[in-house]
């Protein structure tokens, strides 16, 4: 078997299962230190991915069909988690708090858990379809993931959000856990911060979608199932933005908008491939 | 407020309100997702075995199996339109306007009732203070003014006006995009062509049997090659095509997967292919009487069979039926009997199955001819859609991330030296901005420590 990258993936699942461990360890038993090892080990998880998703690339080049790692459910997968660990990192970053690292980091830990150990699925390198080959593939995929990234992470917080709304109408505010979370003005800025980010790149991943089946099959729109399901993930969040921007609903509206938004993005990725059927049958 | 609104401004109300937007998202989001449940475009037989024939009405009835073609989408997308024009052309105005006021110059007072302002003190005299704040101002910020009133200053400064008209070019993109989308419906057309090998074709079939169209000139298959990967799974399909004007051959080309071809104003593209077999001769033998006799008949085009008052027709082919490799579907309509049709198995003559009543059939020869299949579209709207595609990225980014920001000095002369009164805010990413705020306060106070070692 020539398949070191696989091996490596598999490994990755644990290294996040790791890190969503300590995060959760690190919030709930206030430990500075468990935090740190969290977001030592997320970074670990997201160098490991990185090396097993290039690795892949070289070896479908070595099986004389090389394409970028973009191409099948089983790689769709891991180029999701890849994206949901580097936005959320990149968000701790910015904003210094590692409360927020629970949710992504568990939900790239179960895309790691499905694409590695789920018996259907199918982690060989294929060839490409002649479909796919285009250059606009990478772009369409990359923008796409990294939207729906952003919408994971935003939904992660608006969650919290609610969690932390209901312990505050509860008159129950001192719990020590929730006073670890930023406080709720921050959390409804974050939301929205990554929501816009997610909205612009799942606008860049549709047009480019459409450019690219423009070339190939002569028509940018064709009302295909995961088309109109992408369209109604972006009118969502296009209802989200102008309600927050023209008529100023902030808050739980905003936290519920987010996660409804994020349980369209799942039945546009997965819903559509495993209950409809159309011309993105192959991811 | 005072006055009763008459109907008109009312409908003008309602079509301009951001209430109606909203609404529009979520009628076409929900009735998006029937689309996807519904199978499109299904024959009325496949809606009927599906639904039964009462649904069925109300799915004919509400053009729910064409439903993005649909009267009632339509309407919504006309009325989003609409609401986005309205609502765009009512808030410039305002906006404008609000970016006229922008550069107006504020008093103490108001600098001070800010969210965002600070108080500093400077052991140096206002005009000394305006010199090497100027500097600080016009580094940070693209546009900035200063007054000056019996020795007291007053400054305003801002930067990224842009980001105020992002949402208008996002408006005008969106329009864009569906001007874009009406052109195509109506100059352009959808269709497709098969070609087999070594034929011409200067007509093709629009989607949804619509009719024919003209190509005004020829195009020819000269070769289709299908090469597929180890696996078995197909790596790339090609058709080598000519043009033909008045019989000449004007443009020789190669269309694949991802990669068409145009000529005046239509473009090829690789969407099918498929064998059929050609040059069909059948050995057609009486089985009381042994007499054979050979035929020659055109696929899937029935043909009287000589001498009697029969007619038969090659229906189908198969590449390989069961175990028994090639085979044809012949059928049959044999005077006073009810037609009948039976698989013809080609490399085995004996089969008991190649006979039809009391005929035996064969099949002498045949080839095999690949065709190719072409979607052929003309859409001028197009190139209008793709502006507002990179409209839209462009302003998205300006609307979202480039924030208005703006700041207000005023400085006034003290015993010990100035009071430099600082305001601002931004219209968005007012945490980033606040930061930027401190900075500049930062700044502004270390020119006095400076000035302090001087002294």
């Amino acid at each position: 078997m020539n398949m070191t990258s696989s091996l490596l993936l598999s490994v990755v699942t644990f290294i996040l299962l790791g890190a969503a461990l300590c995060y959760c360890g690190g919030w709930l038993f206030r430990r500075e230190l468990l935090g740190k090892i969290a977001t030592g080990i997320a970074w670990m998880g997201l160098i490991v991915l990185t090396v097993g998703l290039v690795l892949r690339w070289v070896e479908s080049y070595r099986l004389g069909i090389g394409h970028a790692p973009l191409s099948n459910f089983y790689e769709s997968l891991v180029f999701g988690a890849w994206s949901v660990v580097l936005v959320y990192l990149i968000m701790e970053i910015r904003y210094r708090s590692r409360a927020l690292g629970v949710f992504p980091l568990a939900l790239a830990f179960l895309a790691m858990a499905y694409a590695s150990f789920s018996p259907g699925m199918e982690s060989q390198i294929q060839p490409l379809i002649p479909a796919l080959k285009s250059n606009w593939l990478i772009a369409h995929v990359i923008t796409c993931f990294l939207g729906y990234a952003a919408f994971a992470v935003a939904s992660g917080i608006g969650i919290l959000y609610l969690i932390k709304c209901r312990a505050s109408a509860s008159n129950n505010p001192g719990s020590s856990v929730l006073r670890r979370v930023p406080n709720i003005k921050t959390l409804d800025e974050l939301i929205y911060q990554n929501v816009i980010f997610g909205f612009l790149l799942l606008s860049v991943g549709i047009i480019t979608g459409a450019v690219w089946a423009n070339s190939a099959w002569g028509t940018y729109w064709s009302w295909d199932p995961k088309e109109t399901w992408s369209l109604i993930t972006w009118l969502v969040y296009a209802l989200m933005l102008h309600s927050r921007l023209v008529r100023g609903w902030h808050g739980p509206r905003m936290a519920w908008l987010s996660i409804i938004g994020f349980a369209c993005v799942l039945f546009t990725y997965f819903g559509v491939n495993f209950l409809l059927s159309g011309l993105h049958s192959y991811a | 407020m005072g006055h009763n609104k008459t109907f008109s401004e009312r409908i003008h109300d309602f079509l301009a309100s951001v209430r109606l937007t909203l609404f529009i998202f979520g009628a076409l989001a929900a009735t998006s997702i029937l689309g996807t449940l519904i199978p499109q475009g299904a024959t009325t037989e496949q809606r009927l075995s599906q639904y039964g024939p009462k649904l069925n009405a109300l799915i004919e009835l509400l053009d729910l199996a064409d439903m993005y073609h649909s009267w009632w989408f339509q309407v919504l997308l006309i009325l989003l339109s609409i609401n986005l024009i309205i609502c765009s052309l009512r808030r410039l105005p305002k906006t404008l306007k609000s970016l006229e006021a922008a550069r107006r110059l504020i008093g103490p007072t108001r600098v001070q009732k800010m969210q965002t302002n600070t108080d500093i003190r400077l052991a140096c005299t206002p005009a000394e203070t305006q010199r090497v704040i100027a500097p600080l101002l016009s580094k940070r910020f693209s546009y900035s003014s200063w007054r000056e009133e019996n020795g007291a200053w007053q400054a305003v400064a801002e930067k990224g006006r842009i980001g105020r008209l992002g949402a208008y070019f996002i408006h005008l993109s969106v329009l864009l995009i569906l001007v874009g989308a009406l052109l195509g419906s109506i100059f352009g057309f959808k269709g497709f062509v098969n070609i087999n090998e070594k034929e011409a074709k200067s007509t093709v079939q629009l989607r949804g049997e619509k009719g024919t169209v003209p190509l005004g000139f020829e195009i020819r298959c000269d070769k289709f090659t299908v090469d597929f990967y180890d696996t078995g799974a197909p790596k790339e399909f090609r058709s080598d095509v000519s043009i033909l004007e008045q019989g000449k051959i004007v443009q020789q080309a190669a269309i694949r997967v991802n990669d068409p071809f145009s000529y005046k104003g239509m473009t090829f593209y690789q969407s099918t292919y498929g064998s059929q077999p050609t040059g069909i001769v059948l050995n057609l033998t009486d089985l009381k009487t042994s007499e054979s006799k050979r035929l020659q008949v055109p696929f899937r085009q029935a043909v009287n069979i000589p001498g009697t008052k029969n007619r038969l027709v090659v229906m189908d082919f198969a590449q390989n039926i069961g175990t028994f490799g090639p085979a044809f579907f012949v059928a049959m309509a044999q005077e006073n009997k009810e037609p009948a049709g039976t698989w013809v198995v080609v490399k085995e003559p004996d089969f008991h199955g190649n006979k039809i009543g009391n005929t035996g059939i064969g099949v002498i020869e045949y080839v095999n001819r690949f065709y190719t299949g072409l979607q052929v579209t003309k859409d001028p709207g197009v190139w209008v859609i793709y502006i507002g595609f990179i409209l839209m990225l462009l302003s998205m980014i300006i609307a979202m991330y480039i924030s208005h920001r703006r700041i207000w000095l005023v400085f006034s002369s003290e015993s010990k030296g100035t009071r430099v009164l600082m305001a601002g805010n931004a219209n968005k990413h007012i945490l980033a901005f606040e930061r930027e705020f401190n900075q500049l306060t930062q700044e502004i106070s270390d020119l006095d420590l400076s000035e302090n070692e001087h002294d």
